[in-house]
């Protein structure tokens, strides 16, 4: 018998939006510890990918399995509980909550999910020291730079070390040595953490962090690349 | 004429999602101009009432009352207007910045969201005129002086309506204007809310001013009503609106105080995140309890007119009563009102936030429990300390409060009352976050 050392699998997703049709029959397969960066152009359904796979939105057709879950047969609020502690976020633009220090930031899925405010506090100190933000904690979204609050949303997709980390298009407002420090320590802390990694992205830079890329167009994965493609993945772009 | 065509087409063409902040700042106008003309319909009655032939001697102490309850309710009624120009701001971030990014300059930008604010100001003034025609009939039921009002009383001129129209879009304008300073629209169309201005300490200077003023007044009393009785009246009501005022500068400053406190202590998410609501943006919640803490505290210190005026004929002591009712009872509706609009413009700056905290797992209910909370614990604490103040200022006269009791229940009431209108206000943008917070969901 072959033992699966999937953590996140899903198999023939299907999703339209009217006559469009953003997922295709896709088939994705992500292996615990594993970083998958999913690329293609504007409309490719690679962000469609990312909500369903996180159990944001259900399929029109299709199966997504975590560890044995099925996402799909779950209601809206087991859904959320599933994203609170087994998922962790990156945005684009961090989405911190403005009036919270980064500490408090970092530990709000902590808290969320039970923990003491105080312990759920200093280990989010901890995370922020470890991502370079020693000294910072206590500063609001609107007193760090761009690299600094994408940081801080970094901690706080792994407060609650979580299976897999969804990142969507996690440089995309950053300048390109900003983002490639956000994407070595995104990368570090889910391997560190045993956590699997989705990244969407357009850009080939961030993809070869990446264990793993898929191309998408039209709703459908169209290519494969391991690591070590680096001239192929740039292709993908155009 | 190309901002005003550019204004026209955006307004034809707002979405149905958008429609419940349209309606919410239009019914706050409405109010606001309901509020302005049944209170100058009342100060006009009661002015008139003095020259009649029944009117007693203690006529000429009703206009001074009257003008009391202008004192009482300028402040929540500015507040109201201007949280209603601020709600229609806040949604129009987004589509400013994409004209801002299509070449529209910051003036036209800036003309744009005016004349949003301004048109539904008119909307809502013109609304609240005739709520106000149609009401006048069940105002005039209302007994002072030992009668009902003839409906012609209350009936402001044309020329006070139009003042009082005009009044309400100048505030709208005013508003706007200045929420527009704290929303920058960059050129490449980014709208990014600036962080509210931190609170300055100097704000309890006005205070001792203003306590000077009393002490002065108080003991110079004979001079002041020397003047005449009208401007006496005028004096003391000038002073009562100062004090409002002071009040209403100082409140943001113990919201902000309040937050720090609790946010200090919090051990749940929902009192964290109230907390630090509180002390990162007072003025705001403060709009939505500042009114109902006023009104506690003149509800307070009206508590012993039924054992003051017990045993005698005079009908002024449950006149006072009966008016002291009428101007909780405006303040608690524009509070309410105030609270509703100030939460549907805080869910719509926070719409995207709570897009992403519900995508990563956060529960709306954790997000409404939290929104309640921001609301109530200000308010029941803001209540209790007005209600406190009250005691305090008519302590020497405290035993009247056993003589007639009913004065004590009236206060309760009325307090209940007003803090349970603002609660529900606080639950009528409930729908907008859950629709922020599902976007997701329907994606």
């Amino acid at each position: 018998m072959e033992i699966s050392r999937d953590i996140l699998r899903a198999t023939g997703l299907v999703m339209t939006y009217g006559a469009t049709r953003a997922l295709d029959g896709v088939d994705v397969r992500i292996a615990a510890g594993e970083s998958l960066a999913v690329m293609g152009p504007s409309g490719s359904g690679k962000t469609t990918l990312l909500h369903v796979l996180a159990g944001i939105v259900r399929p029109g057709a299709g199966t997504v399995d975590l560890a044995g879950r099925d996402l799909v047969a779950m209601s809206d609020a087991q859904r959320t509980t599933l994203r609170r502690n087994d998922f962790g976020f990156v945005f684009q633009s961090g989405e911190l909550l403005s009036e919270l220090p980064a500490q408090e930031n970092v530990a709000l899925p902590a808290m969320l999910g039970g923990e003491p405010r105080g312990a759920a506090v200093d280990r989010a100190r901890g995370l922020l020291g470890r991502l370079g933000l020693g000294g910072l904690e206590t500063r609001r979204p609107g007193e760090l730079s761009g690299g600094q609050a994408q940081r801080v949303a970094i901690a706080r997709a792994m407060i609650g070390t979580p299976e897999v980390v969804f990142a969507d298009e996690p440089t995309g407002a950053l300048d390109q040595a900003t983002g490639r420090e956000v994407m070595e320590l995104l990368t570090g802390l889910a391997r560190d953490h045993g956590s699997a990694l989705v990244v969407v992205t357009h850009d080939p830079a961030v993809a070869r962090w990446c264990d793993r890329t898929l191309a998408m167009r039209d709703g459908r994965v169209v290519r494969e690349f391991h690591d070590g493609s680096r001239s192929e993945i740039t292709g993908v772009r155009s | 004429m190309t901002t005003l065509r550019i204004w026209w087409s955006l307004a034809r063409h707002t979405r149905s999602e958008s429609r419940l902040p349209t309606v919410l700042a239009v019914v706050a106008f409405a109010v606001t101009t309901w509020a302005v003309l049944t209170v100058a319909g009342g100060v006009q009655a009661f002015a008139s009432r003095v020259d009649q032939p029944w009117a007693g001697s203690e006529a000429e102490v009703y206009p001074f009352l009257s003008w009391v309850a202008v004192a009482l309710l300028v402040v929540p009624t500015a507040t109201l207007g201007a949280a209603a120009a601020r709600l229609t701001i806040a949604r129009r971030d987004t589509r400013l910045a994409r004209l801002r990014l299509t070449g529209a300059t910051t003036g036209q930008i800036s003309t744009i969201a005016v004349l949003d604010a301004v048109s539904q100001a008119a909307i809502g003034a013109v609304s609240g005129v005739l709520v106000n025609a149609a009401a006048t009939p069940a105002v005039a039921l209302l007994r002072f002086q030992g009668r009902a009002f003839d409906p012609s009383e209350l009936r402001l001129g044309a020329g006070w309506v139009v003042l009082a129209v005009v009044s309400v879009l100048l505030v709208a304008t005013t508003s706007s204007v200045v929420s527009l300073r704290r929303v920058a629209i960059t050129p490449l169309g980014v709208a990014k809310r600036l962080p509210p201005k931190a609170l300055s300490w100097a704000r309890v200077l006005p205070v001792l001013i203003l306590g000077l003023a009393f002490v002065v007044a108080f003991n110079a009393g004979s001079v002041v009503f020397g003047f005449g009785m009208a401007v006496g009246a005028l004096i003391l009501a000038g002073l009562l609106a100062g004090a409002f005022a002071v009040f209403n500068l100082v409140g943001p400053l113990f919201v902000s105080l309040l937050g720090r406190l609790l946010g200090a202590r919090a051990r749940s998410v929902e009192t964290l995140l109230a907390a630090r609501r509180m002390s990162e943006d007072p003025r705001s919640v403060w709009r939505s309890v500042g009114g109902i803490a006023l009104v506690t505290f003149v509800a307070g210190c009206l508590s012993v007119t039924p054992g003051m005026t017990s045993g005698q004929d005079s009908a002024l002591g449950a006149d006072i009563g009966t008016g002291a009712a009428v101007t909780l009872v405006i303040s608690a509706v524009l509070a309410a009102v105030s609270t509703g609009v100030t939460q549907a413009s805080r869910v719509l700056d926070s719409a995207s936030r709570y897009r992403m905290l519900h995508l990563a797992g956060t529960d709306v209910e954790v997000l409404h429990r939290a929104r309640s909370r921001e609301t109530w614990i200000p308010l029941v604490v803001t209540m209790g300390g007005a209600a406190a103040l009250s005691l305090l200022i008519i302590s020497p006269v405290l035993a009247l409060l056993r003589t007639a009791p009913v004065g004590v229940l009236w206060f309760v009431g009325c307090a209940v009352v007003g803090a349970g209108l603002v609660l529900l206000a606080a639950r009528a943008s409930r729908p907008l976050v859950t629709a922020s917070a599902g976007v997701v969901q329907t994606l």
